[in-house]
């Protein structure tokens, strides 16, 4: 498995092969249980693979985790609920030793972009399920991770906050572009927000096939009336047998 | 946050319990004047209460020795069994071997060692207040391990894919993590430290203590003293424990309740 400028392709898991480009929104979409979490996890460094190689930018992982290249959502806010939203947003720039001025401003613009401005003295159990997630992505994008990889953020969310994320995210990625890994089961959100897609099929964990979606950018919620939309969404579903 | 409804039911929750401690104190007074309940068997509330006042003076002159071994052994037995616990925590191993032996030890009822604290340090104070250490260090102990090492996977995973180093793992998580789990075992600690005084003081042979000086009430048969002096006790128990509760309120304001593993 392979990420950045290098396209040499490696195994991870039990035959799984992926080349992510810079810049790329890149989704991977798979049935509960079938290692995706696992591929994310190996891709950011936290866990090692038994057999096989992930480089980013031709570097090992470790490499990259050492260099705080990482920036980590998961299906749990995973917020500190002593901290508020402006100190749990600071804390990656507090264990990197970023912690300026500067920096303390960009994280302050980035809180008032994603509509956070009025929660920062907020702890994380006075807000709801979708504000905690928002802030876990603020704090993902808060300092200099070059990826982020996001495993199912929404997946602990109702359907209507889910689909509202998903457009909030569309939004972000133009601002920020970012390379993104993002994991989820959801077809629609998985076409509607990815460049590419890869399909993962059931343990043990294989790609079955990358594919790329080719809706215009900049999408938004009315992209899905777009018919390659469609197209996408049924090409993957007959994928799973949905179709 | 707390809504004036959420209060004005708390208020009136309160009140229904402070009117049916009311109700069973003048049954119990109805109880003793209606069958002429001598005394020495059970003093009525009005009796306790005028005992109260007229032992105030040997009742308080005792009850700076107890209020000591209370505090100091409450003191000793939190503090090294806080710093026990973050020595044991610091290690990946030392809590998985050691945790369940902890636990396994909570059967031992601490105060049955009493006697063997007489056979180590001797009578007065010294035993009685070790005593108390020693039944205040246990759940303290338990329970700070547990808050130093239950740690939430994503927020290990966050801070792993941050390459923070143990120090700030300690100090920005695992530490802020332990307050709720310490204050709720401080709680627990400060009512089992109340217990350990006047049960050392019992055994001790000490010739000192609010728990001393119920002894010889009690062996006077002069009950209405006795009761003023578990009435001064209970006192203290629930102004030490309000103090601890709003210390906890004070370090800890994003705590939700935490469970405890505890037992005396």
């Amino acid at each position: 498995m392979t990420y950045g400028k290098e396209k040499k392709q490696v195994e991870a898991l039990e035959n799984v092969g992926l080349s992510i480009e810079p810049g790329e929104f890149f989704s991977i979409v798979g049935p509960s249980g079938c290692g995706k979490t696992t591929v994310l996890k190996l891709i950011g460094g936290l866990l090692k693979p038994t057999s096989g190689r992930i480089a980013i930018d031709g570097r090992p992982v470790q490499d990259a985790r050492k260099n705080r290249e990482f920036g980590f959502v998961f299906q749990t806010p995973a917020l500190l609920p002593w901290r508020n939203v402006m100190q749990n947003v600071l804390l990656p720039l507090e264990v990197i030793g970023e912690n300026t001025p500067t920096n303390r401003k960009k994280a302050f613009d980035l809180l008032d972009f994603m509509g956070l401005s009025k929660f920062l003295d907020s702890y994380p159990s006075a807000l709801s399920g979708g504000m905690q997630q928002r802030v876990s992505i603020a704090r993902a994008l808060a300092f200099s991770a070059k990826l982020l990889l996001m495993d199912e953020p929404f997946g602990a969310l109702d359907a209507m906050t889910r689909t509202k994320m998903a457009y909030e995210l569309l939004r972000i990625w133009i601002q920020f572009r970012r390379t993104v890994v993002f994991v989820t089961h959801d077809i629609p959100e998985a076409v509607l927000l990815s460049d590419k897609i890869a399909i993962m099929s059931e343990r043990p964990g294989k790609i079955v096939e990358t594919l790329k979606i080719d809706l215009p950018r900049p999408r938004s919620a009315e992209s899905q009336n777009d018919p390659a939309f469609t197209r996408h969404v049924q090409t993957i579903r007959e994928h799973f047998g949905l179709a | 946050m707390t809504t004036m409804s959420q209060l004005g039911r708390e208020i009136r929750t309160y009140s229904l319990s402070v009117g049916f401690i009311i109700l069973v104190v003048i049954l119990w007074e109805l109880f003793t004047t209606f069958f002429k309940i001598p005394q020495y068997l059970l003093p009525s509330p009005t009796a306790t209460l005028a005992s109260f006042v007229t032992k105030w003076p040997a009742l308080s002159a005792e009850l700076i020795y107890t209020l000591e071994e209370i505090m100091v052994g409450f003191a000793l037995g939190t503090v090294v069994a806080f710093g026990l616990a973050v020595i044991i925590a610091s290690s990946p191993l030392l809590p998985k071997i050691l945790y369940p032996v902890i636990v396994a030890v909570q059967v031992i009822p601490k105060i049955a060692l009493a006697p063997v604290f007489l056979v180590w340090f001797g009578y007065g104070e010294v035993p009685i207040t070790m005593i108390t250490a020693l039944i205040c260090f246990f759940p303290v102990l338990v329970n700070s391990i547990k808050g130093l090492v239950t740690i939430d996977q994503s927020i290990a995973d966050l801070m792993s894919s941050l390459y923070a180093s143990r120090r700030q793992v300690f100090l920005k998580v695992q530490l802020p993590n332990c307050i709720p789990y310490l204050f709720a075992s401080l709680k627990v600690a400060m009512t089992f430290a109340i217990i350990g005084a006047i049960v050392g003081e019992w055994i001790g042979g000490s010739s000192h203590g609010v728990g001393y000086l119920m002894l010889v009430y009690s062996s006077n048969f002069d009950t209405a003293p006795l009761f003023a002096g578990i009435l001064l006790i209970t006192l203290v128990g629930v102004i030490l424990f309000a103090i601890t509760a709003l210390f906890e309120k004070l370090a800890a304001p994003w705590a939700q309740p935490v469970e405890l593993t505890f037992s005396t």
